[in-house]
C-alpha cells in the first residue's frame, strides 16, 4: 500500500512536471506567435529576435528537462531506499547481520612481566564483529569479544552494539554501546589487533576490565558530523551516556551497560580537523565529564581534557595524545608519543613512549590498579605477512612503575584479521 | 543466400559467441595493466550534484568522508587493481593501494561502512554513473569522452608502475 502511495506521488510529481514543461512550451510558443505579430511591423528586427527566442527556449526546455530528469532520479532513489519493490523483496527481508563477518585474534610470547609471573605463550581475545547496512541511511556494528582467563574461563563481553541512522554528512545519530571519543586512538582502534602498529594499546588507555583508568566504553547516544570549511576538514562527535562506576574490591572501572548506579550522565565531546591541504594530519582536542563514588568521597565529579595529533601518510605513523584528569581533589596526567615509519612496505620499526603521572592521594586513582607513576618504552618491528590479514610483531618494553620492580621484556605477537 | 545464412542457428549462435568475445577483449584491454589508455578521466553524473566538485572532495568522497551531497547517497566506484586505478590513488588520494586498504579496513571496523564497489567493466562504471546521480567513478578518458549524460570532472595522467 505504502510502495502503491509513494509511487503514486512520485508519478504525480513526474506527471506535475511534465504538466509544467507543457505549459511552459505553450507559453514559448504564444510569446513566438507575438514575437511573430511584431516583426510584421518591424521586419528589421526579426533576423535578431528569432535566434534570441530560440535560444531562450531551448535553455528552458534543457533546464525544465534536467530538473525532471533529477525528480524521476530523486523519486526513483527514494523508492529503492525507502519501501523496496518486489523484486528486491526477498533480498530485502534476508538478515543482513553476519553478511559482513569478520574476527581478529593473536598469538602473543613474552618474557615475564608485571602481569605475569613467568615467560609464556598465550592466546589474545577473539574478535568477532559484523557491519550491517540497509539502504542509504540504516547501519549497525556488532562487536562481541571471546576472552580466555586464567584458569581456564572464558568469557563472552560485548563490547560494541551499536545501530545507527545518517540524516547527512553533518547528523549521523548511534545509539547503544561504542567508544567513546577519547581521542584518537580509542575512537580508531579497537580490539584487533593487527590493525594496531605495536602489540598492545598504551598502559593507560587499556580497556576497563585489564586496568585501564579511561572509561573507554560508553552506552548511550552519540552524534557525529563532518563538513569542510576553510580549507579544513571539521569533525565533532558527542555522546550523552551511562558514566562508569568502580569496583573498589576488584579495583576496576567498568562500563554501566545495563543500568546506571546514578543519575548523572558522562557527557564526551571531540572536536577534530584535518587540513585540506596536509592529508593525513589530524588536531583534536576533547573532554568528558562524569561522576563515579569512590571509597574516599562519594559522587567525585571526574573531568578528562586532551588533545590529539596524529600524521599517517607516505609510510609515517605519528601519534600522540595528552590527557588531564582532574577532580576537586586533585588532578593527573598522562600521554604518549607513537613513530613508526614502513619500509619496502613490509616492515615497520616503531617506538612508543608512554607517561602516567599521579597523585597517591587522589581519590579517583586510589580505587583503581594504575594508581602510581608509571611509564614505558617500547621499541619494536612490524613485519607484514599481509599487509591488511596477517602480521608479526616483535618489541622490547621497559615497564618502569613507581615503588615497584622494573621490567624489561621482549615480546612476540602473530596478529590476523580475517 | 547469406541472408539465409546469417539468419540460421548456428550462425546467429556463432555471431552471438564473437560478439561476446569482441566484448571481452575491449573490455580486457581496457582493463588490462599493461595495456590502458594514457589518461583516465574522473566521471560523474550530469544532472547530478557532484559537477562541480574539487579534487580535494574527490579524495573524501573515496576515503568515506563524505557520503551525501545534496540528499543524494554518493557511491563511489573504483576499477580493479592496475595503473589506473593506482594512478588514481596516488594522484588524487595520495595513499597507495595498501595503505587505501588499511584505510578501509580501519573505517569498516570503526563505522561500520561499506567498501566503494569494484566495476570491472569500465563501460559499467559509466552505465552506472549515468544511471545514478550520486555515481563517481574513473574510466579511461576516451571511454568518457564517448557517452553522453556524463561529465567528465578531472583527467589524469596514467602512472606506468
Amino acid at each position: 500500500m505504502r510502495t502503491v502511495t509513494k509511487s503514486t506521488l512520485i508519478r504525480i510529481r513526474t506527471g506535475g512536471a511534465q504538466a509544467l514543461l507543457l505549459s511552459m512550451s505553450l507559453f514559448f510558443t504564444t510569446s513566438v506567435m507575438q514575437a511573430n505579430a511584431a516583426e510584421l511591423f518591424n521586419p528589421e528586427e526579426k533576423v535578431e529576435t528569432q535566434p534570441n527566442l530560440i535560444a531562450i527556449q531551448q535553455n528552458a526546455i534543457d533546464d525544465m528537462r534536467q530538473r525532471l530528469q533529477r525528480l524521476e532520479q530523486r523519486g526513483q532513489q527514494g523508492e529503492d531506499h525507502g519501501v523496496p519493490t518486489s523484486v528486491e523483496t526477498a533480498e530485502a527481508i534476508r538478515p543482513q547481520f553476519g553478511v559482513n563477518l569478520g574476527v581478529f585474534g593473536d598469538i602473543n610470547y613474552s618474557s615475564k612481566n608485571r602481569e605475569r609471573e613467568h615467560q609464556a605463550f598465550s592466546i589474545g581475545d577473539l574478535d568477532f564483529y559484523s557491519t550491517a547496512e540497509y539502504g542509504a541511511r540504516i547501519n549497525l556494528l556488532a562487536e562481541l569479544l571471546l576472552e580466555l582467563e586464567e584458569g581456564g574461563e572464558n568469557i563472552l563481553d560485548l563490547e560494541r552494539l551499536w545501530v545507527g541512522y545518517t540524516f547527512s554528512d553533518l547528523l549521523i545519530l548511534r545509539a547503544g554501546k561504542q567508544h567513546s571519543a577519547l581521542g584518537y586512538w580509542n575512537k580508531t582502534y579497537h580490539h584487533g589487533k593487527q590493525l594496531f602498529l605495536t602489540i598492545d594499546r598504551p598502559f593507560f588507555l587499556a580497556f576497563e576490565d585489564d586496568g585501564g583508568i579511561l572509561p573507554v566504553h560508553i552506552v548511550g547516544i552519540e552524534l557525529e558530523g563532518a563538513k569542510s570549511l576553510a580549507g579544513m576538514r571539521w569533525k565533532y562527535e558527542m555522546s550523552l551516556g551511562n558514566g562508569p562506576m568502580i569496583d573498589t574490591v576488584g579495583k576496576v572501572l567498568i562500563p554501566n551497560n545495563t543500568s546506571d548506579n546514578n543519575n548523572s550522565k558522562q557527557i564526551v565531546l571531540r572536536l577534530s580537523s584535518t587540513p585540506a591541504r596536509c592529508p593525513g594530519v589530524t588536531l583534536g582536542l576533547f573532554g568528558t565529564t562524569y561522576e563515579v563514588d569512590t571509597t574516599a568521597k562519594a559522587g567525585l565529579e571526574e573531568a578528562i581534557l586532551g588533545a590529539d595529533l596524529s600524521y599517517l601518510n607516505s609510510g609515517w605513523e605519528f601519534i600522540s595524545e595528552y590527557f588531564r584528569l582532574r577532580n576537586s581533589q586533585d588532578h593527573a596526567d598522562a600521554f604518549y608519543i607513537q613513530l613508526g615509519y614502513t619500509l619496502f612496505e613490509i616492515m615497520t620499526p616503531y617506538a612508543r613512549y608512554e607517561y602516567l603521572n599521579l597523585h597517591p592521594a587522589d581519590p579517583y586513582f586510589m580505587d583503581l590498579q594504575n594508581n602510581s607513576d608509571r611509564d614505558q618504552q617500547i621499541f619494536g618491528l612490524r613485519y607484514e605477512i599481509d599487509h591488511l590479514r596477517s602480521s608479526l610483531k616483535v618489541q622490547y618494553r621497559r615497564d618502569d612503575k613507581k615503588g615497584a620492580k622494573t621490567f624489561n621484556m621482549t615480546e612476540a605477537q602473530w596478529s590476523f584479521g580475517f | 543466400m547469406v541472408l539465409r545464412f546469417l539468419r540460421s542457428s548456428p550462425s546467429r549462435f556463432m555471431i552471438q559467441w564473437l560478439s561476446a568475445c569482441a566484448m571481452a577483449i575491449w573490455s580486457t584491454v581496457l582493463c588490462s595493466p599493461a595495456l590502458s589508455a594514457d589518461e583516465i578521466a574522473i566521471i560523474v553524473n550530469e544532472n547530478g550534484p557532484l559537477t562541480h566538485i574539487s579534487r580535494a572532495e574527490v579524495r573524501d568522497i573515496y576515503l568515506g568522508e563524505i557520503r551525501f551531497v545534496e540528499g543524494f547517497r554518493i557511491v563511489p566506484l573504483h576499477c580493479p587493481e592496475g595503473p589506473a586505478k593506482h594512478s588514481f590513488l596516488s594522484t588524487i588520494i595520495g595513499l597507495s593501494s595498501k595503505a587505501y586498504k588499511l584505510h578501509w579496513a580501519k573505517k569498516v571496523f570503526q563505522e561500520g561502512l561499506t567498501l566503494p564497489p569494484i566495476k570491472a567493466d569500465p563501460s559499467d562504471i559509466v552505465k552506472w554513473v549515468k544511471e545514478q546521480p550520486g555515481g563517481i567513478g574513473y574510466v579511461p578518458k576516451e571511454l568518457a569522452e564517448m557517452d553522453r549524460g556524463i561529465r567528465i570532472l578531472d583527467t589524469i595522467e596514467i602512472i606506468e608502475h
